[in-house]
């Protein structure tokens, strides 16, 4: 168990950053490989994975939650957050993507880039 | 600090880093029941670990949970004594436990990186259990070449000590 991998992990992901489209510029329908999957939407999911390890602080569960900072997790659940997204969504984050992962909003957008790369499945 | 570092130079290695980390048994197992077809072992074994735990198959639960837990702790454990200047991923360690024939454990790190590789010495690892809990503890070691140990021992360690020979 350590919060020092999670703690200690480069904040930038450029790769997922410059994939991502602001919502409000998101058009009513998306005929994308997400196949209709709306942020919002996408943001509950996420959240209701998280809000299922019973150590988070879900008054603390936001975007911009850090998992060891804000949620009280550490390593291995970091490992464990990872996996239950990726059965949530049917995906498969890729080993180096899934290890920088370390904050909510790094979940959204390896979502987002995965839903939007049918080549990264 | 500095002192320490010196003294432990030996011939052409000195070194790197050290690590330890503990984990609560319970809590992979809790992870293994929790996720199917063997999720967890795929994600944090090398490929050569992921054979030796197919061969696990058969075995009881808490010999699978334990193989689990001590590869999680030797790799944290390993994360912690190269980091910051090297960030290892779980499938470029290995973990190879206590020979039958009385080997000391053993730990492979193959990095992609060619450099690192080169710069990467033994490293050294010992692994505990009791009842729980089981705990692993990893120094590592550096081949000293010259100006390469020096620059790696101040950007690696606490700066404003330049003066650290190996």
């Amino acid at each position: 168990m350590s919060f020092f991998r999670l703690a200690t992990r480069s904040l930038s992901r450029s790769t997922f950053a410059s994939s991502r489209i602001p919502s409000r510029y998101v058009p009513r329908a998306r005929y994308s490989a997400s196949a209709g999957l709306q942020q919002n939407d996408i943001q509950a999911r996420v959240f209701d994975v998280l809000k299922g390890f019973e150590k988070v602080n879900q008054s603390k569960l936001a975007r911009s939650a850090s998992f060891a900072n804000d949620l009280g997790l550490d390593s291995l659940d970091a490992v464990e957050v990872v996996m239950a997204i990726e059965e949530e969504f049917s995906i498969e984050i890729p080993d180096a993507e899934a290890d920088e992962i370390q904050t909510v909003q790094q979940v959204l957008l390896a979502i987002d880039y995965i839903a939007k790369t049918p080549e990264a499945h | 600090m500095p002192n320490i570092v010196r003294a432990s130079a030996i011939g052409h290695l000195m070194l790197f880093g050290i690590g330890v980390d503990i984990v609560h048994l319970p809590r992979i197992a809790a992870i293994v029941k929790r996720h199917a077809s063997h999720k967890f072992a795929r994600r944090i074994l090398s490929a050569k670990e992921l054979e030796q735990w197919s061969c696990l198959q058969g075995a009881d639960d808490p010999k699978q949970v334990r193989f689990l837990a001590v590869r999680w702790a030797v790799k944290e454990a390993v994360y912690k004594a190269l980091y910051p200047t090297i960030k290892p991923t779980w499938k470029e360690l290995t973990f190879l436990g206590l020979s039958p024939s009385g080997e000391k454990p053993t730990v492979s790190f193959v990095s992609p990186t060619q450099d690192v590789n080169q710069k990467i010495g033994p490293i050294h690892v010992s692994v505990s259990h009791d009842s729980d809990y089981a705990v692993a503890y990893v120094a590592v070691e550096q081949f000293c070449e010259d100006d390469l140990s020096l620059e790696t021992q101040t950007t690696g360690l606490e700066r404003g000590s330049a003066n650290r020979l190996c």
